[in-house]
């Protein structure tokens, strides 16, 4: 067969045999290229979290069976251990009957001082390095509602400071939700009581959820998570608190392995001004449904849709 | 050409060898304590929770510096205003609850003077004061207290009420906002929200507000959330924290 | 049956034997190359290691250099039917032998994708929840799961259409009409669909204002059509200088009434998106403003844009201007058109999108080294695919590499 000629001649160039001095030259590059290849690969050494063939066959939350479910929460209460020394309890709570949460949030109320941030931190096991915190609390001057001129690292020596109103932002829990429109894989999905949950061993970390957010509820584990042993919430659920890993995504789900015991979530919990408010909205006794009966709620970004589940309101 | 190349893999291959991280970076330790999980107490500790958890209320006993028999009187400055007296700082002061803004610090030791007062921190000294209200109408004692018995209350009707009792006192004006308290609406509501999967803990209106100066205490925001840069990203990767 | 099998593993193994035989600049192109690939992958083990906090993404913008590659990506992808139209609709018969060059692009664009969006993934070993059936996928909820499949068929479209065409010439044979036109005509669709499922991907963001227009369809079909004909324009200018392969000028200038047209229509709907914004001037400008003027002193990706709209327009003027039937020029323009529709797609679309963020924070985005090895390791990975597909495809289409010289070859090792 005749190789292609060197550019500029146009006649076909001598037909060129391989001799054995060219053979060994052809084979010292192709030992030297993947000698390159092993080398380019080394920093594969510290990949610590590949983990074993279970890992990678993980069956989807929903289609986990009672049996399968106990053996995945005994293996993820075994991977904690393993990981940070404490042997921590793993549940997996299911909605309520006749329960849909609902969230509402008194602007007149809120003095921005981000304890709900940090006990949600606290609670539900985020990481501390790199941070990741569900709330944002933005610092908004009295007379607009352009979230441009909110402020979110505001730190002044004490707050709520005059002229100024805060405006905590965490997942809103919509009932139209375009994370979980957009998920390819449907590891994001709204549960019965109105949680949008994400699982995290199916999720493969391509944050189209967290482009499609309107609320920049959602967070990426750039790197893996770091929590201090000592700061572990060993009281744990599988589709909440449960240690994630590198690579996923997670964000506010209401605290589930406390208000689906019964609980109020943590950021309410903690909330000194009594802000935050939070209940089944099907009970028509329930604070929230006082709320959105005799307030004038709203709603953030009505216009795009998205139908929260999570009120705001001003009551002075 | 074919061995250039080849030099060339070998170098490369070498150079990955040499920069291929060793051990993984020691992640540097977070400075700061953090706050506490939950830390669901009150701002201050009304009378009311004092008398019910059978803590030392003695400073509730006005009697024991005043006389019973003789009508106090009211100190005012030249304008009319009432001056909050010297005695009453301490008893005001140490009911707040000062972890609630001091959870990101040491614990806060207060400092006594030699009668056993507290000495109030130059930052707070303008927490202890009588402004119930904007106008400065509402401040004078004996619009809640009785001035025949100190340690009663009296609201404007002339319905006698009990310190433990002060949220009926103060529903007494307050009307929409005790409205919304007793819906659970205006306040702090801890607990289950399930009230069938436990107990639940409201407040009354004096565990949030002092009501001598009601206006919610201004708080120590906790930290702000890091902010990336775009510049922030060095090879490893150790987001920085901002110190403040 | 037997001899089928025999004669295709003959074909195959005759022409992978031809990507090991060359000059020294052959060689030196792809070792270059070569070594490229493994700098991106020595780059990509330490992401896989340390994770994508390895790049310069953050919450706030969530995609950066590998997103924005895979969209101009797919562009030069879906370009490929530029090639098609004119000789399976018009019958132009210059381009006949020119669509399997485009063909090719085609394919080594679709692997850079689908390499760009792997790399893009945070959890990479979990790509088989994508595979319809086996995993859990979301169709046709999300829009990325319509990308997975309208990519990967166009992948297979192409591969076939090229590797049935280039058999049949190497078997001396006519290719069977019913076995290729269909899917030749499916894959004019099947191109425009690649390139709207992908601008859907973004348009179909309700929060992302930027995104949220109707036009950005459009604007990426004519980008696309600009960009991924003047690709083609420099790879047949290549072949022409390095094979004996005859490119004949009628069929380059064909080509440049194309990227002609189709730059025309870009910068057309370029100036209808920015009237819109800044005409309005609702809140929703802010990303335009970022973009194109700065927020807030923030202004990263001003001077790109403008670079960008720069070489367009220029592009445009020597398009536009008989100069450009000179190849040389038409070169010259090819390029600028090239660099400046990549970085008005890139930089210029996916970044401006996630500045401000949905909450108003203005947090601006820098690809780090390793992201840019990375990066520049899957373009050197598709260059030398697509050097691997010419360096067969040439002889096969020359007559070189033929079934009739099977024999008279040595066994190629």
């Amino acid at each position: 067969m005749s190789p292609t000629p060197p550019p500029g001649s146009p006649a076909p160039a001598e037909p060129r045999s391989m001799s054995r001095r060219s053979f060994l030259r052809g084979s010292t590059v192709m030992a030297a290229g993947v000698a390159a290849i092993a080398a380019g690969l080394a920093p594969l050494r510290k990949l610590e979290d590949f983990g074993s063939v279970e890992e990678f066959l993980r069956t989807h939350y929903l289609e986990l069976t009672p049996e399968k479910m106990k053996e995945v929460l005994a293996r993820i209460e075994r991977g904690v251990e393993k990981q940070y020394g404490l042997r921590p309890h793993v549940r997996d709570y299911r909605p309520m009957n006749g329960v849909e949460f609902v969230y509402a949030l008194n602007l007149t109320r809120c003095v921005g001082c981000r304890k709900c941030v940090h006990a949600c931190v606290a609670e539900n096991n985020q990481s501390r390095d790199p941070a990741i915190e569900y709330i944002r609390v933005l610092k908004m001057p009295n007379g607009t509602f352009d979230l441009e001129k909110g402020d979110h690292g505001y730190t002044p020596a004490s707050v709520r400071e005059p002229g100024f109103f805060y405006m905590p932002v965490q997942c809103h829990q919509c009932k139209n939700p375009p994370c979980v429109k957009v998920c390819p894989v449907k590891a994001t999905w709204t549960e019965a009581d109105g949680i949008t949950v994400i699982d995290y061993n199916w999720c493969i970390g391509c944050r189209y959820c967290e482009a499609a957010c309107p609320y920049f509820a959602r967070r990426f584990n750039f790197a893996e998570p770091s929590i201090p042993k000592e700061k572990l919430n060993p009281n744990m659920s599988y589709l909440g608190n449960q240690p994630r890993h590198k690579g996923v995504m997670e964000k506010c789900h209401f605290c589930i392995q406390r208000t689906r015991a019964g609980l109020y979530p943590a950021c309410l919990e903690v909330c000194p001004t009594g802000a935050r408010k939070f209940g089944n909205i099907l009970d028509p006794n329930s604070e929230v449904s006082y709320i959105l009966k005799n307030k004038r709620v709203f709603v953030l970004k009505e216009e795009v849709g998205t139908l929260p589940r999570f009120f705001y309101y001003f009551d002075v | 050409m074919l061995l250039a190349s080849a030099a060339v893999f070998v170098g490369l291959g070498a150079a990955f060898l040499a920069t291929a991280p060793a051990r993984p970076a020691a992640k540097p330790a977070r400075p700061a304590a953090e706050a506490p999980r939950l830390e669901p107490s009150p701002v201050r500790i009304s009378a009311a929770q004092l008398v019910k958890s059978g803590g030392d209320a003695s400073a509730l006993d006005c009697y024991a510096c005043h006389d019973e028999k003789k009508k106090p009187q009211v100190p005012r400055d030249a304008a009319g205003r009432v001056l909050l007296p010297k005695d009453h700082a301490d008893l005001v002061f140490s009911m707040r609850n000062c972890a609630s803004c001091h959870v990101m610090g040491p614990p806060v030791k207060l400092e006594l003077d030699k009668q056993g007062n507290t000495i109030i921190p130059p930052a707070h000294a303008a927490d202890v004061q009588i402004a119930h209200g904007d106008n400065n109408r509402n401040n004078d004692c004996f619009n809640c207290h009785d001035p025949a018995k100190l340690n009663q209350l009296v609201t404007r009707d002339g319905t006698k009420l009990k310190l433990t009792e002060a949220t009926q006192l103060c529903a007494s004006c307050h009307g929409p906002t005790y409205r919304d308290w007793e819906a659970g609406i205006h306040g702090r509501t801890t607990g289950a929200w399930h009230r069938a999967s436990g107990a639940i803990t409201r407040l009354d209106c004096t565990s949030c507000h002092d009501p001598h100066a009601p206006a919610f205490p201004r708080m120590i925001p906790l930290p702000p959330p890091p902010r990336p840069s775009a510049a922030a990203h060095p090879a490893a990767p150790a987001p920085a924290h901002p110190t403040k | 049956m037997k001899t089928a099998v025999r004669n295709y593993a003959v074909f195959l193994w005759r022409s992978a034997a031809l990507v090991f035989e060359g000059d020294w600049r052959y060689f030196a192109w792809i070792c270059t190359l070569f070594a490229l690939c493994l700098v991106g992958l020595n780059a990509y083990s330490r992401q896989l290691v340390e994770g994508l906090a390895t790049t310069g993404m953050t919450d706030q913008v969530s995609w950066g250099v590998y997103i924005a590659n895979f969209t101009f990506l797919v562009g030069v992808a879906a370009a490929a039917v530029m090639l098609v139209i004119p000789v399976y609709i018009y019958r132009n018969q210059e381009l006949h032998d020119l669509v399997i060059f485009g063909e090719l692009l085609a394919v080594a664009a679709i692997l850079m994708c689908l390499a760009f969006v792997t790399v893009d993934l945070g959890r990479p070993e979990r790509f088989w929840h994508l595979i319809p059936f086996v995993g859990k996928f979301n169709f046709p909820g999300s829009m990325l799961s319509w990308d997975v499949i309208v990519l990967n068929g166009y992948l297979l479209l192409n591969v076939h259409i090229c590797g049935y065409l280039l058999y049949c010439r190497y078997q001396n044979r006519k290719p069977a009409k019913w076995f290729y036109i269909p899917f030749v005509f499916i894959g004019i669709f099947w191109a425009v669909s690649i390139h709207t499922v992908t601008a859907f991907l973004y348009v179909g963001l309700g929060g992302r204002p930027f995104w949220n227009s109707a036009i950005v369809g459009p604007r990426f079909l004519a980008s696309a059509f600009t960009a991924g004909p003047a690709i083609i324009i420099l790879a047949l200018q290549v072949i022409r200088r390095v094979t004996s392969y005859q490119v004949p000028d009628r069929a380059l200038l064909t080509l440049r009434s194309i990227v002609q047209v189709s730059m025309l229509i870009n910068l057309f709907l370029l100036g209808n998106e920015v009237f819109k914004e800044f005409y309005t001037d609702s809140l929703h400008v802010a990303s335009a403003r970022y973009l194109f003027l700065g927020l807030h002193g923030h202004n990263a990706l001003v001077p790109w844009i403008w670079t960008a709209i720069g070489f367009n327009v220029i592009a445009m003027i020597l398009l536009a201007l008989p100069l450009s039937r000179s190849l040389k020029w038409l070169d010259v323009a090819c390029v600028l058109a090239i660099v400046g529709i990549w970085i008005e797609k890139g930089m210029g679309l996916v970044v401006p999108g996630f500045v401000p963020s949905p909450l108003g924070e203005i947090v601006e985005y820098l690809p780090t080294w390793n992201e840019t090895a990375i990066s520049l390791g899957i373009w050197a990975f598709g260059l030398l695919c697509y050097t691997f597909f010419l360096r067969m495809a040439v002889p096969i289409l020359q007559g070189r590499l033929n079934r009739n010289n099977e024999s008279q070859a040595p066994a190629n090792a």
